[in-house]
């Protein structure tokens, strides 16, 4: 019999599809739309497009975590990876729902309030496991003081952000919910502000030595995470017409590694030849499902609660306050870089998948 | 009226605290025997513990009355969610700890 050993794959890429793309959809479009809008603040022009979060929130956003629940619940085998986030979170957010529909005087405010306190935390999350995919995929080892930075960089902008929402005694109003504020001491303001410049300075001085050890430029795209998650969370969050797009930010970086996951499974699973075609509709498919998914979950759900007697003021924050704490649940144990299962996919490019399988030998 | 308020209001705080702590316990006793009900348990117990501590901290009539308390939350939801991100070890982590 003889044998033919499918030879080593080409060295990595370093982008999914291509460094512009990547560089789009990681960060380069919310900078950009950020100077967009800072402009037009500048200039006392009114927001052109006050409707566009609203419609990318259908395309972008509530997909999003479709495709989080999708990649958890898909089969019985990945909710028996994960039994508890699957199963035991869900029954304890459904309790937290009961209590806010109940309470809607002080159990919902806790609840919305606790995902707004979370969100952000998430986001940074997100940004900081997106550097070290993107270190991985270059074969950059990050080490200790680089994850140090990053992590700080990260984490200080969180604070930020959080300290800025939560300084004003003001209520905020989300839906038919009063948030209070947490009333935090204005001079974290001013220590938040120093520990983003400190980290700052730190993550930019780890990358200029790790440069300078591997005598060549590291990739930028190391850096795009934390210039992103700076320009959401710092540069323009004083910016309300910007502001309201982060979500959508944040949705097309997770996307676009969701996507280039869901393809290398499906070739994987059905061993199907990865012609422009196959992929070109395993990506629709899983587009629609994901946008249908978004919808039913964050469009029909609170929706069904008004028919059932809640409030829509009430049901439509409270429900998207808990599938958003189930989110960071899910996305907290399906994407742990060190699982093999995880870790490897996320490696292959866009022409790796398009790639035929090199044979060696006669 | 408003004392047996403020009374209550603190009960619940406290309360809070006790399941948050006693879910601290059973999540480091989850990790050190690799139990993954203990674990998740555990953890499930502090995000509770933390939500009803949460309620009663936003019930306050003036929130920059006690900015100790502010910070206290606010530092106690970033190691809330910190500690949530370790809620459920992969198969690859449950391999390794049989």
């Amino acid at each position: 019999m003889r044998y033919n050993p499918v030879v080593a794959p080409p060295p990595r890429k370093i982008y999914f599809i291509s460094a512009g793309v990547d560089f789009t959809l990681i960060g380069g479009l919310s900078i950009a739309a950020c100077a967009v809008f800072w402009g037009l603040n500048q200039a006392g022009t009114a927001d052109p497009l006050p409707s566009l979060a609203f419609w990318l929130g259908w395309v972008c956003n509530w997909p999003h975590f479709s495709a989080s629940t999708y990649r958890l619940y898909r089969t019985r085998d990945t909710i028996a990876q994960y039994p508890a986030t699957a199963l035991a979170v869900p029954l304890l957010l459904l309790f937290a729902v009961a209590g806010a529909f109940r309470s809607p005087d002080s159990v919902a405010p806790a609840l919305v309030k606790l995902y707004f306190l979370w969100s952000p935390f998430h986001f940074s999350g997100q940004s900081f496991g997106i550097t070290q995919l993107y270190a991985r995929r270059a074969g950059v080892p990050l080490g200790p003081l680089f994850r140090y930075a990053f992590a700080g960089f990260f984490y200080a902008t969180y604070a930020n952000v959080v300290v800025a929402q939560d300084l004003d005694p003001s209520v905020i109003r989300f839906g038919g919910v009063f948030l209070p504020s947490l009333g935090l001491p204005a001079w974290l303001a001013i220590a938040t502000n120093i520990a983003v410049a400190l980290y700052g300075l730190l993550v930019l001085g780890a990358y200029a030595a790790a440069s300078s050890a591997s005598r060549k430029l590291l990739p930028p795209i190391l850096l795009l995470p934390a210039l992103a998650q700076f320009t959401w969370f710092v540069l323009g969050s004083r910016i309300p017409a910007f502001n309201v797009l982060v979500p959508f930010f944040h949705a097309l970086q997770y996307l676009l590694i969701a996507w280039a996951m869901q393809l290398k499974e499906r070739i994987d699973l059905t061993g199907a030849t990865p012609s422009g075609a196959f992929l070109g509709s395993e990506s629709l498919k899983w587009g629609l499902l994901n946008i249908l998914g978004g919808a039913l979950l964050f469009g029909a759900l609170p929706r069904l609660a008004a028919l059932a007697g809640v409030p829509f003021a009430l049901s439509q924050p409270v429900l998207f306050a808990v599938l958003q704490i189930h989110h960071f649940f899910v996305d907290g144990v399906i994407w742990k870089l060190r699982n093999p299962r995880v870790g490897a996919p996320l490696l292959v490019s866009l022409e790796d998948l398009r790639g035929p399988v090199r044979v060696a030998g006669g | 009226m408003i004392f047996f308020a403020a009374i209550s209001l603190t009960a619940q705080a406290a309360g809070g605290a006790v399941i948050l702590g006693t879910g601290t316990l059973l999540f480091i006793l989850g990790l050190a025997r690799h139990h993954l009900i203990a674990r998740a348990g555990g953890l499930l117990m502090v995000l509770t513990g933390f939500f009803v501590a949460l309620v009663s901290v936003l019930d306050r009539a003036d929130p920059q009355e006690s900015p100790i308390v502010s910070l206290g939350v606010f530092a106690g939801a970033v190691a809330v969610f910190r500690l949530m991100t370790r809620f459920e070890p992969g198969p690859e982590e449950r391999a390794r700890n049989p």
